[in-house]
């Protein structure tokens, strides 16, 4: 009786461990997997032209890394009309950058930091190196997030990094960016927080560029533990903030971002003032939103901002 | 004549007072008239604009309908070129492109930030907090 019931727990223990590898590393559902296909068919791509990439996604999901972003730049693709082979090489860097995320935070978990959200923690971390964070500055937040009473999770330490690479992209320095994120870090701001945060010193990157404002201001008002939502009230704009926008209340900022979106509108239709439409720009990649720095060919600048690259926004990563 | 003149301006005055009593009024019972914008966030939805002269279809596409080109049609505002449709969203960042009769893949000329997609094309991003 008992080497049966021993067999039993023996059997459910398989199971269940089967089931936690299964849960964990994530691979392609048959649904995902016939989800993409119709798609790819309905766009006259075979299967055979489909099933390189989902075996990618799948073998992606299999080392135990998110597969989320990989599937929707998949769907994306397919749904733009892009050649399956133009795909792979895109899934092939977001891959690549997940695997760094995964590193880092892994070294970051081997110091004592906890995990949080780890699918959530690896994508963020993978889009802030798209966006140019780099492996030494999230050490360094690492390092800076972890004097504070609040001791940052993974999660936060790579929203963290995004915000550091919003900042950036705002021209600001990295080392001034890695100060305020972290002290941002130590005060117990949220991801979102942070996120705002670094979106509104993108926004105002001229401003503190030509010294009209002052990022050690605003990083001594974080340090006496002002919310992100409080720091740019003085100047006329609800600015950042975690709380409930309602119709985002940020004029100022909305206004600035209408003015971008208008420039950048008027500078669509001087590319589009050579003939063709913009459904041909998806076979001729040479003719649009050309990166201006080459060693990084997935971001572009705008003259007010550095825009972001391959990012698929699979919802909630804040 | 110095009293008549007196009581046309007061005249003249409760006239000019009533007239924007009722500009006023009249504003404020017109709804609003829709413009482009950046997607703008309502209750339990966010809304979409898009000026597209010309177009017979305008669909909204992005991650959060897969990238499903037919899921999210958009309503032409009567007597104007402006497309709109309000849609659910999840907190987070979104991408997203708006798809002209089937087949013109257009970059959304007003989005809160904007992210190249890897193919060439740039998405807007809706940031949904």
């Amino acid at each position: 009786m008992r080497t049966r019931i021993d067999s039993v727990m023996g059997v459910l223990s398989v199971m269940a461990a089967l089931t936690a590898t299964v849960a964990w590393a994530e691979p392609l559902s048959v649904q995902d997997r016939d989800a993409i296909t119709r798609l790819g068919s309905a766009q006259g791509r075979s299967e055979n032209e489909i099933a390189p990439l989902l075996d990618h996604v799948n073998k992606v999901g299999e080392r135990g890394l998110p597969t989320e972003s990989l599937l929707n730049k998949v769907r994306e693709g397919l749904a733009k009309g892009v050649e399956p082979k133009r795909i792979d090489p895109v899934l092939r860097q977001m891959t690549s950058r997940l695997e760094s995320a995964h590193e880092v935070l892994q070294e970051a978990g081997s110091r004592g930091m906890e995990e949080g959200n780890r699918q959530r923690a690896i994508e963020t971390m993978a889009e802030a190196f798209s966006r140019g964070a780099t492996v030494d500055e999230v050490r360094e937040l690492s390092r800076l997030s972890q004097d504070g009473r609040h001791k940052a999770t993974q999660e936060e330490l790579a929203a963290g990094a995004k915000s550091l690479a919003v900042m950036k992209e705002g021209r600001v320095p990295s080392k001034d960016g890695a100060a305020l994120v972290g002290e941002g870090m130590k005060q117990g701001y949220r991801s979102s927080e942070l996120l705002d945060l670094s979106r509104e010193v993108k926004r105002r990157g001229s401003d503190f560029e030509e010294g009209r404002a002052s990022l050690k201001a605003i990083r001594e008002q974080v340090s006496r533990g002002e919310r992100s939502d409080r720091l740019f009230k003085d100047e006329g704009h609800s600015g950042s903030g975690g709380g409930d926008r309602g119709d985002r209340g940020d004029r100022g900022g909305r206004d600035r971002r209408e003015d971008s979106s208008r420039e950048r509108s008027e500078r669509q239709d001087r590319d589009r003032s050579g003939g063709g439409d913009r459904s041909d720009r998806i076979e001729r990649p040479e003719r649009v939103d050309r990166p201006e720095r080459p060693e990084k060919s997935d971001r572009i600048e705008r003259p007010e901002r550095l825009e972001r690259s391959e990012r698929s926004g699979s919802g909630r990563d804040h | 004549m110095g009293r008549g003149l007196n009581g046309l301006g007061r005249a003249l005055l409760t006239a000019l007072i009533v007239a924007m009593l009722l500009s006023g009024f009249w504003a404020c019972a017109r709804p609003p008239a829709m413009t482009p914008s950046v997607p703008k966030p309502l209750a339990g939805a966010v809304r979409f604009t898009l000026l597209a002269p010309g177009a017979t279809q305008v669909f909204l596409v992005g991650s959060f309908n897969g990238w499903a080109n037919k899921a999210t049609p958009m309503k032409i505002v009567e007597g104007s070129s402006l497309w709109s449709v309000d849609v659910p969203l999840a907190e987070g960042e979104h991408t997203f492109m708006y798809l002209i009769d089937g087949v013109r893949w257009m970059t959304p000329p007003q989005a809160e930030e904007f992210v190249t997609d890897g193919f060439g094309q740039t998405n807007g991003v809706v940031i949904v907090r």
